[in-house]
């Protein structure tokens, strides 16, 4: 199961805001994913902080960011 | 795919750079200062040292100020690096500039020894080259390599300028003399800033006005192209002793198709809402096109080059139409993320928080009335000093309206910063 928001057309600091409202809302082996014009680096040390992992897809337009719960192996296991 | 693991402690704290934004508008004081006081005085020569006093007040006080400032911001976002102890490094270097910029300036107005300010800004620059260089040593990019050969630029550009001081010091005379001052301030200008200001559009323009991304193969090629063509118009000056046109023509096409390209996006932008951002980087590009028209007009016509009024002109519209606008454009941006993502990572750390409070929304922290309203001043200020050029009078009122535009500056900045400190005690 996952999640997408697509925060792409969002001016700052909006897309942050977003994805940090909705990661409480990932359940157990479900992931989040994040549809982004550019890189978030200043998410990730946050990320990090509250105990999330992730996967960045930059391949293609718009970028993929998968966040899931770094103890939640199920979730990780789910992304293709 | 791209599997970064960045820690918290890898953002600077926010003094790091702010420390440099702040104190930017302080020498665009003491700019607007020196200009009331010389006042007409200033058409009469390009080489007074009040003039001198005066350039090096805006290009080493308030843009080399911003520019380190913004490329310590910039390492963790782009290289996911951040300098050895930031507090410490940003202080030592920040106190270099800032009194190494007054020294010299001081010198030029007052006649002190140069000496000090020799010293000063030369272990600011070579300190602040070395430090950023090794962090974008193991980094890979294309705003990367454009910050690379900015930093090579300003090597350039302040080995030349320490070289012209120390002969300006000891009354020594050196051959080629106005060569090198020409080629010093063109690394400067087109080099150390215009290259630097290319590779910060790279991610700010498609980041904050929501355009969509540069095109790849500009971004790879552009800036390495331009640094290029400067060291070879710089080798052909060297041999020749005259400047080559035509090469200097290939400069300006360059820096046409960054203006162009940035005002395409800007048409292009997936959410058209107004923001003065833009607007200080519409007006800037129109600086810009405007000085490379009149740069290329200068070289074909070579009595227009000759002109009293000539770098002047060229002076106000690049430094003051193009590089004070985009720059102040991006403070407007830069600082409110700053303090909105500090405070954001304040609230979710569990360590330092002990109360969860709104955090203000980037357009609550430095509103666009207050934005907009010194961007009026400063365009009005812009546009007197233009016109007394050919009304030298009007040099007074434009230097009063430039005084308050970069005080108006300064207060929106502090202002931002009363209310960071707000919520940060708010949270604790």
């Amino acid at each position: 199961m996952k999640t997408t928001i697509d925060v792409s057309q969002l001016e700052p600091c909006e897309p942050m805001e977003r994805i940090l409202a909705a990661l409480p809302k990932i359940k157990t082996g479900e992931y989040l994913r994040v549809l982004h014009r550019m890189e978030p680096h200043p998410l990730y040390p946050i990320l990090t902080q509250q105990g999330y992992s992730w996967i960045t897809k930059t391949n293609k337009q718009p970028i993929e960011i998968y966040i899931w719960r770094s103890d939640d192996l199920v979730a990780k296991a789910n992304i293709v | 795919m791209n599997t970064a693991n960045l820690a918290l402690q890898q953002t600077p704290p926010l003094s790091v750079p702010v420390r440099f934004f702040i104190t930017a508008p302080l020498f665009g004081i003491l700019a607007s200062l020196l200009l009331i006081y010389i006042g007409s005085d200033i058409f009469n020569s390009r080489w007074g040292l009040n003039t001198l006093a005066l350039t090096h007040l805006f290009t080493l006080g308030f843009v080399s100020m911003v520019m380190f400032g913004a490329i310590l911001q910039l390492l963790p976002v782009v290289a996911g690096t951040v300098i050895p102890k930031p507090v410490l490094t940003s202080t030592i270097i920040h106190f270099l500039l800032t009194v190494g910029s007054l020294s010299l300036t001081g010198g030029f107005i007052f006649g002190y020894d140069l000496r000090i300010a020799i010293v000063l800004l030369g272990l600011s620059f070579f300190g602040f080259i070395a430090i950023v260089g090794y962090c974008l040593i193991q980094v890979k990019g294309n705003i990367i390599v454009g910050m690379r050969l900015s930093l090579l630029a300003l090597l350039i550009t302040g080995g030349l300028g320490i070289i012209l001081a120390i002969r300006f010091a000891y009354g020594i005379t050196l051959p080629l003399a106005m060569i090198l001052v020409n080629i010093h301030l063109t690394w400067g200008l087109v080099g150390w800033v215009g290259l630097l200001i290319i590779a910060i559009a790279y991610q700010v323009v498609p980041m904050f006005q929501i355009t969509p991304q540069y095109n790849a193969k500009l971004m790879r090629w552009l800036i390495p192209t331009l640094f290029i063509i400067l060291l070879l118009w710089t080798l052909a000056y060297l041999w020749l002793g005259s400047n080559i046109g035509w090469i200097s023509i290939l400069i300006s096409l360059g820096l046409a198709t960054f203006v162009a390209k940035t005002l395409h996006l800007q048409i292009k932008r997936l959410r058209k809402i107004p923001d003065v951002t833009l607007d200080f980087w519409r007006v800037g590009a129109v600086g810009l096109l405007l000085s490379i028209i009149l740069w290329i007009a200068g070289t074909i016509w070579i009595k227009l080059a000759n002109q009293p009024f000539y770098p002047l002109l060229l002076f106000i519209l690049f430094i003051g139409g193009f590089v004070l606008m985009v720059i102040q454009g991006m403070l407007y941006k830069i600082i409110p993320f700053l303090v909105w993502l500090h405070l954001q990572n304040q609230q979710l750390n569990p360590l330092k928080t002990m109360n969860m409070v709104r955090i203000p929304h980037m357009k609550q922290i430095i509103p666009s009335k207050l934005a907009k309203r010194q961007f009026w001043v400063y365009l009005i200020a812009l546009s007197c000093t233009i016109l007394a050029l050919i009304f030298p009078n009007l040099i007074y009122l434009a230097g009063i309206i430039l005084l308050g535009s970069f005080i108006l500056l300064e207060y929106n900045m502090l202002k931002a910063l009363k209310l960071y400190r707000s919520v940060l005690i708010s949270l604790q």
